[in-house]
């Protein structure tokens, strides 16, 4: 299922960059496919059952002691 | 910009913003610090909220109605409003949206199928916000006039039918334990969602002038704010406080106590209702602030040149981006100060160097 989900993903994106192929969009065409790189990427780091790093870590590790400092302040 | 979208459609289309996700999972967050005087908080964080509207719609002011990109490059140049522009919308919009889909995923399979395929919860989701997105924001604020009426009615029937097991009792003593973690306990709703105002500023060129924008977050937030403010106290009055403080999904199980006379039961799903319409206008506003302002700071042609790899990431990271329900709660104490640095520090600061540089580049 998660396998015919991104390569419906990947080929609605390729059908996609044919037109704008033709309209000369190279630029966007560029950005687009690097993006959908990184998406594929993860996608298979999932697959491969490798543990994916998630921002939410490094949101805590950088605001957690602002927080409890503000968490302290109130308490 | 030819796309004009009115008050009243962004106004609607920001109350279900506002509405979507916290309603479902904040009331049990904001009982766990401040107990019964939960509803005090809601008060204390619209109060802030409305306070931090003049500075948002400084901004808007200084927008002179161009995007939000572009405004980033206006008054800090070309690289660094490209650069600020990009690292802001995946941090922020594009990570509350992958936040957003697993709140969803999180909802259905704990509360109403729980053996559902947790990949197929985020696909029918995506395909519908996709549609939304290639539509556009005129289109998505129509439907948003048109969807709207369902939520007021709904919202009303759960109210009336919980009259009957209300008590007000449950609420009293107020404020026992003083103010601070009621003060406390505000946070986490003003974070989320109304930090999040910054957001709305890409709604700005779609409209008339910025005392329309302004107009629009200004009710939208006393609309949500009382709709926070009857279901909060609602949720105390029915389950009381350290009930409240237990369950995921306060606001969800409350209803589910509802029962007239044999025949008025489970009426819980009808909280579903309103969370599927309002997180999915919650979805299309995040994705599409994201991607849109993302193709301005790049200077694409197509405004929705990221839109399908954007969203193929989303639903890769969603699974992964919490393990737990329990590491949400705890994120929950995080994400304030995350939430004022992008909604208060970094709005303030680009008011200050727009109205520097107003004269010469902005």
């Amino acid at each position: 299922m998660f396998i015919v989900l991104i390569a419906g993903a990947v080929l609605a994106a390729l059908l996609e960059y044919r037109s704008w192929a033709m309209r000369k969009h190279y630029r966007d065409i560029a950005f687009s496919a690097c993006v959908l790189g990184v998406g594929v990427a993860l996608g298979v780091l999932r697959l491969l059952r490798m543990p994916a790093p998630t921002p939410l870590g490094a949101i805590q590790t950088i605001f957690k002691p602002a927080s409890r400092l503000l968490e302290k302040l109130l308490s | 910009m030819t796309e004009h979208v009115s008050v009243r459609q962004v106004m609607l289309w920001l109350v279900m913003y506002q509405i979507g996700s916290a309603f479902l999972l904040l009331p049990s967050a904001l009982a766990g610090i401040a107990g019964r005087d939960a509803w005090l908080s809601v008060a204390i964080s619209v109060a802030a909220h409305l306070l931090l509207i003049p500075l948002y719609a400084a901004i808007a002011r200084q927008m002179r109605g161009r995007s939000f990109s572009e405004y980033l490059c206006g008054i800090l140049g070309k690289w660094g409003g490209t650069a600020l522009s990009v690292s802001f919308m995946a941090v922020v919009p594009f990570l509350i949206f992958i936040m957003t889909l697993r709140n969803l995923a999180d909802y259905v399979l704990t509360s109403i199928a729980p053996d559902m395929s947790e990949d197929v919860i985020y696909a029918v989701m995506l395909v519908a916000v996709f549609i939304a997105v290639r539509a556009g924001a005129q289109v998505v604020g129509r439907s948003a006039e048109i969807l709207f009426f369902i939520l007021p009615v709904l919202y009303l029937i759960v109210t009336v039918t919980l009259l009957p097991t209300t008590r007000p009792d449950l609420l009293l003593p107020v404020a026992e334990y003083g103010w601070k973690p009621i003060l406390r306990a505000s946070f986490p709703l003003l974070a989320f969602p109304y930090l999040e105002t910054v957001l709305f500023l890409a709604f700005v060129p779609y409209m008339k002038d910025s005392r329309a924008w302004s107009k629009a977050v200004l009710r939208s937030g006393l609309i949500s704010g009382a709709m926070y403010l009857i279901m909060m106290i609602h949720v105390i009055a029915v389950v009381g406080g350290k009930v409240a403080a237990n369950m995921t999904f306060a606001s969800y199980l409350v209803v589910r106590t509802i029962s007239i006379g044999d025949f008025i039961e489970r009426f819980e799903i009808v909280v579903a209702i309103i969370w599927y319409i309002s997180i999915f206008f919650r979805l299309t506003l995040l994705l599409l602030i994201a991607v849109r302002e993302t193709a301005i700071a790049l200077r694409l042609k197509e405004e929705s040149a990221l839109l399908i790899p954007a969203m193929l990431i989303a639903f890769v990271m969603a699974p992964s981006i919490w393990p737990n329900l329990a590491y949400l709660y705890d994120m929950f104490r995080t994400w304030p100060s995350y939430a004022m640095t992008f909604g208060i520090v970094l709005p303030a600061v680009l008011w200050l160097v727009g109205r520097a540089r107003g004269g010469q580049h902005a």
